[in-house]
């Protein structure tokens, strides 16, 4: 467990750097100028050549790309994020800010994925190519290939300016929260549902689930403890790995909502070429990726007794 | 009788037509009776096994009668079957490693048999799961340990005692020796007399098995299976001392260890069975008529019964 750990942080620290730095290559060579950009959101006229000259002085960026790279690894290692270029505040400011909306957002997405996700996908599994199987694959193939942008444009169109009964984007109660919820909610459910299933029907045609029967356990808890129990297992690591989908989808959605999270204001930063922001939320995104997937491999040696065994011996 | 099987067939859909596992299947069981069921690989006796418990997949067709204490399980509405499996009949599969549930405790998949069919809480599942465990070899204090983590002989002890939970009045074992060193295998015969001839009063057994020296060891009675028949049946000491059937003949002058391959050529295939008797092909003895007409089974003495024109 402990060698487990250890391994997990060195290689953390591995991605989160080379993330940030990919991300910071990308940007550097990609066309658009910081100054340009963000002068003429200040002030709303087009700066002058000057203007830009002193700006990208007083900021650095006339450096070479190496050299702004060892300046940001520098303050790094101080534990200094910079400040975003945009609104002079401090990074980690501007991110702790806004990050508790995305954690409200991405975590009832989740938990609404779960609990309709995993009890479908094993019904689905227990009565396979049922008519009710059928219909699970053709919605769970369409929500996994629907785009979020559009999807979250229709439920606004649908249930906020048709219907009037939800509000179309703001931040503050839990009806606000239902639309971007099922917007982000719907690929992982859809996703989750199939793992489950697979799983599921696997677990299902083995000698231990023959053996549940032949006790004579009701069939509840042949499905839902003996088979659901093991099918899990591979289930957790996959939701792991939906963090990243989940965070990508947020990114979007609340674009689409005006969900005042870190997705809106790492697009806007984008656009505006705030190196110091991207960099930053970069290094933190994927440091909170590591770190679930951690708690997934924490959960993974809960749930699987024989790993558990290897890691004591 | 505890168990009377009368003309059972159990038939699987398959693209080249039926296969048929069992195929007018008859057999007897009286209390307290180990009876062995003998055969080559393939001949069905698993399949027979499952279903007396009516533990076969959907795509087998069962038919016949299968009386347990007078009563057709074949006929039983699902939800009485399940009350009867575990609890009046137990089966012990081969292979404990996959058959029992990974992510499971040991303790918990005895005592969950315990609060199933006796209604026991919590404590005093475990605590009883704790006494079959040690009836049957385990330490207690291994009740939290996981199937991996136990050696091949252990799980099958565990395996036993989840089958002995409610105290059945029948226990089919599949070939609870396969796979074990042969000391191991000692141990679990001794266990599985223990446990049926042991207890008062003694409880039945239908004993799977490839291997003629447990069945030798333990059953009192023995039927020999080929292609989805019975061919012989009988006193376990009289089919040694004098087997009837060419095919019972042919096995117990096999070597145990080639699969209970009895003699040369390959088992039929189940879906186009031979005309006439299924064995003839391979039989030393066949003649003319074999090859046209089923054999039907002869009693050829006091509780002994050959399907053979010329026993
Ligand atoms: N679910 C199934 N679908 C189709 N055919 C099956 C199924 N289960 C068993 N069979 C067939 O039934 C026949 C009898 O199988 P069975 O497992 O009962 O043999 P066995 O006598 O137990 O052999 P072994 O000694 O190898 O365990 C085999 O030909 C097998 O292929
Ligand atoms: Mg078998």
């Amino acid at each position: 467990m402990r060698r487990l750990l250890i391994q997990r942080l060195v290689s953390a620290v591995f991605v989160m750097l080379i993330a940030s730095f990919l991300s910071f290559l990308l940007l550097f060579y990609a066309p658009g100028n910081p100054a340009e950009t963000i002068i003429r959101q200040q002030s709303g006229l087009d700066p002058t050549y000057a203007e830009i000259e002193l700006f990208m002085k007083r900021h650095d960026l006339n450096r070479p790309f190496l050299v702004q790279c060892l300046q940001w690894l520098y303050l790094l290692t101080h534990g200094k994020l910079g400040v975003s270029l945009r609104t002079g505040e401090p990074v980690l400011e501007e991110f702790t800010a806004r990050f508790g909306a995305t954690f409200q957002l991405a975590v009832a997405a989740m938990a609404l994925s779960v609990i309709i996700g995993l009890p479908i996908g094993v019904f689905a599994a227990t009565k396979p190519n049922s008519l009710f199987d059928h219909i699970i694959r053709v919605v769970s193939l369409a929500g996994v290939s629907i785009p979020e942008f559009w999807l979250g444009l229709m439920l606004m169109l649908c249930f906020s300016l048709a219907l009037g009964w939800l509000p179309c984007f703001g931040h503050g109660t839990v009806r606000h929260l239902v639309l971007p919820m099922i917007t982000l909610a719907v690929g992982i459910t859809a996703s989750l549902m199939r793992f489950v299933r697979t799983s599921m029907l696997e677990v299902l045609n083995l000698d231990y689930i023959k053996t549940a029967k032949a006790k004579g356990l009701r069939e509840v808890v042949i499905v839902w403890k003996h088979a659901l129990k093991n099918a899990l297992i591979p289930v957790v690591t996959i939701l792991g790995t939906q963090v990243g989908h989940l965070l990508a989808g947020a990114v979007i959605v609340e674009t689409v909502f005006s969900w005042p999270g870190i997705g809106k204001f790492f697009v806007d930063s984008i656009y505006a070429r705030d190196y110091p922001v991207i960099q930053g939320f970069v290094l933190i995104i994927a440091a909170i990726y590591v770190l679930v997937n951690l708690l997934v491999d924490i959960l993974y040696v809960y749930l699987d007794p024989r790993v558990r065994y290897e890691g004591r011996s | 009788m505890l168990l009377k099987i009368t003309n059972l067939r159990v038939y699987f859909k398959s693209a080249d037509g039926f296969v048929k596992a069992a195929d007018g299947v008859d057999l007897e069981l009286y209390p307290g009776e180990i009876l062995g069921l003998v055969g080559e690989t393939g001949s069905g006796k698993t399949v027979l096994g499952l279903a007396i418990t009516r533990l076969l997949p959907k795509t087998a067709a069962v038919s016949g009668e299968v009386l347990y204490r007078g009563q057709n399980l074949l006929a039983l509405p699902e939800e009485e079957m399940r009350k009867v499996r575990g609890r009046q009949v137990s089966m012990i599969f081969q292979n404990p490693l996959s058959s029992l549930n990974p992510a499971l405790s040991i303790g918990e998949q005895i005592a969950e048999v315990l609060r199933e069919h006796q209604g026991l809480k919590r404590k005093a599942a475990w605590q009883r799961a704790g006494e079959l465990l040690e009836l049957t070899g385990i330490p207690a204090k291994w009740i939290r340990s996981y199937p991996h983590e136990l050696s091949g002989g252990m799980r099958q002890r565990a395996m036993i005692a989840i089958g002995l939970a409610c105290a059945p009045s029948l226990l089919i074992a599949d070939e609870p020796t396969r796979g074990l060193d042969v000391t191991i295998q000692v141990q679990i015969v001794e266990l599985l007399h223990a446990v049926t001839k042991g207890v008062s009063p003694p409880r039945s057994m239908l004993l799977i098995t490839h291997d003629l020296g447990v069945a030798a060891a333990l059953t009192d009675r023995l039927a020999v299976m080929y292609a989805g028949k019975i061919v012989e049946y009988g006193r376990t000491g009289e089919v040694f001392r004098n087997p009837r059937h060419p095919y019972t003949r042919a096995l117990l002058d096999s070597h145990p260890s080639n699969g209970l391959i009895a003699t040369k050529g390959f088992s039929p295939s189940l879906i186009n069975l031979p005309p006439g008797c299924s064995f003839h092909p391979r039989c030393k003895k066949a003649r003319k008529k074999c090859a046209h007409e089923p054999p039907l089974v002869q009693r050829i003495g006091m509780d002994h019964g050959v399907r053979c024109f010329y026993a």
